[in-house]
């Protein structure tokens, strides 16, 4: 590394503190104090016109449904970048398929057995959380991805690669479009067949139940990409 | 008051998983932080954010770094003492400050691997013959052996530094097993 100047290491210096006092300057003087004309708006009445209790999934699923696509955009880029960039090795083709008989010896007795018990109850909260996710705290996301521990906690298990990688992938764009084609139909377009609170309803529980397929499906990629392409 | 105890042991539980010395502690220190994490969201009413949390943090990533470090490289050590006649916790207990601490310390601070210690008081010959190990580490008596490849570059460390690593006892003698059975073939 280069030697660096001390005068300019001085000048960086007062530089910082300039900056931060007038930062400080201008945080304490001209910090207006608004009212919260949108949190109103957004509180007030949310379940007459979003049918969901909870008020968070009211914003990601109807208020602010332009920042829930962008948001499952940068996952299914991501579970892109991370396909390609493991593919970009010389050892483009996979390490190893295990196919010896799966033999209980090889693994531990203690993570058997409790993965065995714990497994369904695990399913069980996550599809609670997908499917209740507009009346209790939860949604998608936060379903989609106690779903993908599941099956992750599955290769503890049994670390055989019998998964359809592309196949889920696939499932997984398809999942985005129908992702970004049902608001647009429903919320923007307002192409609604019937306008109550049911059918909002309804909207809120297909919408959280897509999302948390396609986190599942991202997640599960991601993961086995890592463990199976990747490392020694 | 509560929110203190929270906010202080979010940050014990990070500089626990930032300075400790071994990986997977490191992993679940880590796992706990996270789901201290999760009950602060709660205690500011993030119900929310407080079960992605808990969903990513403590479940998924914890998941997916054990997985990780499964794949180190992992020093396989064994350490036999025919000496003792039944085997419990307490004989692990008794070498703990002096031959496994430092041991570990050793390889993780200047050979960058992971160590993975089994105990037994087996035969020698019978382990040797059954299993594959890095390193055996025999004690008979007053005496210690190291039994190790010449060719294992990581051997040739520990027996360079043997007197910090083994500290309970100065009679350490190394036996390089490639080279025995070398010149027993010859023969």
């Amino acid at each position: 590394m280069k030697e660096t100047n001390k005068a300019v290491k001085v000048i960086r210096v007062v530089f910082a503190a300039a900056s931060a006092c007038l930062v400080l300057f201008l945080f304490l003087n001209h910090s207006e104090k608004l009212d919260m004309p949108l949190r109103e708006y957004i509180t007030a009445n949310f379940f007459e016109e979003t049918g969901a209790q909870n008020a968070v999934s009211a914003i990601y699923l109807n208020y602010r449904v332009f920042d829930t696509l962008l948001e499952t955009l940068m996952l299914l880029v991501s579970v892109m970048e991370v396909i390609n960039v493991s593919w970009a090795g010389k050892q483009a083709r996979q390490r190893t398929f295990e196919t010896k008989p799966f033999d209980p010896k090889d693994h531990s007795e203690i993570v058997l057995r409790m993965v065995g018990v714990i497994y369904p109850f695990v399913l069980l909260i996550g599809l609670y959380i997908i499917f209740n996710g507009h009346v209790s705290p939860g949604g998608g996301f936060q379903g989609g991805a106690i779903l993908a521990t599941a099956l992750i906690s599955r290769y503890l298990v049994y670390p055989n690669f019998d998964l359809d990688l592309d196949r889920l992938e696939k499932f997984e764009k398809l999942l985005f479009l129908a992702i970004a084609a049902t608001p647009i139909l429903y919320i923007f377009m307002q192409i609604q067949p019937v306008d109550t609170l049911f059918s909002h309803k309804v909207y809120m529980v297909f919408m959280n139940s897509l999302i948390g397929l396609k986190v599942f499906a991202g997640l599960s990629v991601i993961f086995y990409r890592f463990v199976f392409y990747e490392g020694r | 008051m509560f929110q203190t105890f929270l906010l202080i042991a979010l940050l014990v539980f990070a500089s626990f998983a930032v300075f400790s010395d071994n990986i997977k502690r490191s992993v679940i220190y880590l796992g706990v932080f996270s789901l201290v994490t999760a009950v602060t969201y709660l205690h500011y009413n993030a119900p929310d954010v407080a079960l992605a949390e808990a969903a990513i943090g403590v479940g998924l990533s914890t998941v997916m770094y054990l997985v990780a470090t499964k794949k180190l490289s992992i020093y396989d050590i064994c350490y036999v003492n025919e000496d003792v006649e039944t085997f419990n916790d307490q004989s692990i207990g008794e070498i703990m400050d002096t031959v496994v601490r430092p041991l570990e310390r050793f390889l993780e601070r200047t050979e960058d691997f992971e160590p993975q210690l089994a105990y037994t008081n087996h035969p020698i010959e019978q382990i040797m013959q059954e299993d594959d190990h890095d390193i055996y580490i025999h004690r008979k008596g007053d005496l210690t052996y190291l039994y190790g490849n010449k060719s294992d570059q990581v051997f040739q460390d520990i027996v360079a530094n043997m007197h910090e690593v083994i500290r309970d006892n100065q009679d350490i003698r190394v036996i390089y097993i490639d080279e025995v059975t070398d010149s027993e073939r010859d023969e």
